[in-house]
Formats: C-alpha cells, sequence, structure tokens
C-alpha cells in the first residue's frame, strides 16, 4: 500500500484530505509542520506527500526545499494544497520540486485528479 | 432562510480560515441552497443553529459544511488516462487514416461550460509536433446558449481550474484575474461552440474522427437512445471513435458501435477499420 504524509497545521484539513487520500488507498501519516514532516520523511520515506505553505517552526518551501536534499527525497511527488493562490507562489513552488499544487478549497475531484496526474493513480 | 450578517460572518470567516474559500454577500444564496442539506442532516432547525456549532468548534458540521460548499462540476482532462489513450492511441491510428494536411474533426456533444472542447485543444497545442501538419477542428455543442456563451468567454474560478488542470499548464495558458483564470486567446480560438440539441437532429454535423458523448444521453428512453446512436453513427468516420461515460454501457442499446478493446469508455463502429 503506498503511503501518503499530510503535511498540515489545520486538524479539520489533515481529517477532511485524510478521509479522501484513505478513500484513494493510500495508508496516511500526519505531520503538523515541516520540521515534523522532516523528521517523519528521515525515518520513513513517503510515496507522496500533500503539503501546506504557511505553517509554523518550517513553512512548506522551506521544507521541500530540505527534503529535496535527503537521501531518497527526490522520491516523494509533492502536491502543494495552500491559500496561496498568485500565479507567482505556483511558480515558486513548482520551480523549488513540487509536482502539483492545489488551491484551496479542494475536494475529492481535485484530490483524486491530481494524484492521477503525477502518476500515483 | 434568513441569515443575519453575524452568521453570514461566522461562515465566512470559517470557509476563509479553513479552506480559503471566498464568501461574498452576492453568495449568499450558496449558504442557503448548500447549507440546507446540512441542517437536515444534522437534525437542526436552521442556519442559526448551525453557525453556532461552527463557533463551537463541533467537527461534524464543519466537516459537512466544507463539503456542502465545494461544488462538483465537469472538469478539466475529466479521466486522465483517457486523454493519455486519446494522445497515443486514438489520434495515431486517426492520422494513419486521414489524408496529410486534412484536419482532425472532433465534437464534444453536451460540451457545457468548455472544459471537455478546451482540454482537447490544449492537448494539440501541447502535442501537436506529434500530429505532423494535421489541424484540428474542434465543435462544442450543447443545449444552453448561456453556457455556450460562458464557455466562449473561457474563464473559470479558482475552483474550476483546478479540478483537473495541471498547474503547469494552467500556469502556461490561463492568465488569472482576481478569482477567476481566464484562457489565452489562442487555445480559445481554436474551439467553436454550436447551439445544437442532439434530440432534434435537423442542423448537419460533418463526420468526425472523435465524438465525445459523455453522460449525455444516459437517462434517455431505449428508442431515443438507438436513434442518437444511428445519428452518431452516420456521423462517425470509419476509422473514428465514440467516447461515452465511463459508466455507461451500450451494448443492449445498439448495434452500431461495440466497445473498443482494452479501453473503457471507448467504442468504435461496428464495421470500423481499427483492429
Amino acid at each position: 500500500m503506498k503511503n501518503c504524509l499530510i503535511v498540515e497545521d489545520s486538524k479539520i484539513v489533515r481529517m477532511i484530505a485524510g478521509r479522501i487520500i484513505r478513500e484513494l488507498g493510500f495508508e496516511v501519516n500526519e505531520a503538523e509542520d515541516g520540521q515534523l514532516a522532516l523528521q517523519a520523511c528521515v525515518e520513513k520515506m513517503p510515496d507522496c506527500i500533500l503539503l501546506d505553505w504557511n505553517m509554523p517552526n518550517m513553512n512548506g518551501i522551506e521544507f521541500l526545499q530540505a527534503l529535496r536534499q535527503v537521501e531518497n527525497g527526490k522520491k516523494p511527488r509533492v502536491i502543494f494544497c495552500t491559500i496561496e493562490s498568485d500565479v507567482h507562489s505556483i511558480k515558486h513552488a513548482l520551480e523549488n520540486g513540487a509536482n502539483e499544487y492545489i488551491i484551496k478549497p479542494f475536494d475529492s475531484d481535485i484530490i483524486k485528479t491530481k494524484f492521477e496526474q503525477v502518476g500515483l493513480l | 432562510m434568513a441569515i443575519n450578517n453575524e452568521e453570514f460572518d461566522v461562515f465566512k470567516i470559517f470557509l476563509r480560515d479553513e479552506i480559503g474559500f471566498s464568501l461574498t454577500e452576492d453568495k449568499t444564496y450558496l449558504i442557503n441552497s448548500r447549507l440546507a442539506p446540512v441542517i437536515r442532516k444534522m437534525g437542526l432547525d436552521n442556519l442559526h443553529d448551525l453557525s453556532k456549532k461552527i463557533t463551537a468548534g463541533d467537527n461534524r458540521a464543519k466537516h459537512l459544511v466544507i463539503e456542502a460548499m465545494t461544488p462538483k462540476e465537469t472538469y478539466f482532462f475529466r479521466n486522465h488516462n483517457l486523454f493519455e489513450t486519446i494522445r497515443t492511441v486514438l489520434l495515431p491510428h486517426i492520422v494513419g487514416h486521414i489524408k496529410p494536411r486534412s484536419k482532425i474533426n472532433i465534437w464534444c456533444v453536451g460540451c457545457s461550460s468548455g472544459q471537455e472542447p478546451y482540454s482537447l485543444a490544449i492537448m494539440s497545442q501541447e502535442y501537436s509536433k506529434d500530429f505532423g501538419k494535421h489541424k484540428f477542428n474542434i465543435l462544442g455543442t450543447d443545449l444552453s446558449e448561456e453556457i455556450l456563451d460562458a464557455a466562449s468567454i473561457g474563464k473559470y474560478s479558482q475552483y474550476e481550474v483546478q479540478r483537473g488542470m495541471p498547474a503547469n499548464l494552467l500556469l502556461k495558458y490561463f492568465e488569472q484575474q482576481g478569482e477567476d483564470w481566464q484562457l489565452n486567446k489562442k487555445i480559445r480560438k481554436k474551439v467553436k461552440y454550436k447551439l445544437f440539441n442532439i434530440l432534434r437532429l435537423t442542423k448537419k454535423i460533418p463526420v468526425q474522427d472523435i465524438i465525445f458523448c459523455r453522460n449525455v444521453i444516459q437517462d434517455f428512453d431505449i428508442d431515443t437512445k438507438r436513434k442518437i446512436y444511428d445519428d452518431l453513427y452516420n456521423r462517425c468516420a470509419k476509422h473514428g471513435f465514440l467516447i461515452l461515460g465511463q459508466s455507461e454501457k451500450i451494448e443492449n442499446e445498439t448495434n452500431k458501435f461495440k466497445p473498443m478493446p482494452n479501453t473503457s469508455g471507448v467504442y468504435i463502429p461496428i464495421d470500423s477499420v481499427y483492429n
């Protein structure tokens, strides 16, 4: 079973995204910020990461930059999931190694199509 | 259901903070129409009670409100694998059976707000080198003049573009306008829209290489379906394809088309040249 790490400081968003991603057949783990997510990745690299941008301690971009430097850190498909909706932010995320980008609000259709597009389904 | 300013603000702030949903006053109707089922489901009396649950941090209420406020509509590149099949299998087959430099004709029946024909237009642009000198004639038809006008403008909400449009293509082919995104003129010009009722077969549609008719006629009676399939057969080239919704099964409804092997939702004329 493929593994997805949800990196998100909102408990309710983690809960909703987790339910959707489990229904897609993934094992789901959660981290509340980038720092905790990086620790989780070093211990066990997930197949994909759903990543918020604005979080305490380490934000999504900082996490992504650090992730891509660690061993096997280029392996996970990373999908940003954030309220940052401007062209500059999307471009910045893709340039820093994100595979896809979701602007909140999301639903199961959006997550499913993005997972398909990055080859997870 | 009436909603006062205080209750409206509860939903507005909650949706903004939790999911980035922009609830402006002109969208008050959305609160009424989409949250009524939530109120019933939770056994509440009105929006006031639901707003109190949200304020109190009730997780079930929060979950249901978020689910209800995210609408369901048609989307870009619907069924990603199908578009890959079209690009890598169907179009090369068509190119092999048409004259050099002739156009590839694609018709989207019931095209709604244009996501399907525009997905094809973007694909034709992205992979233009694969199709040699062949240009595309993409036609979108629908029953509603209003929706075709909207499709021609090619402007979509943030929510709509996300349903299927890859981020790199969003940046490449769309211009951000506030909270909306508009397709560039070059892609918009690749699609022609026409008012057309598939039940009234009066307008002549030329023979097509691919006909998209996904989830358009599934609720029609069997006699009407047969007539429509007969007409689609007459308008589909022998080397062409009919694309239906994934759950649509037509084997007992027509003998004019048969399923294409190893694909889902793709049909070929009964006397197709496809092997």
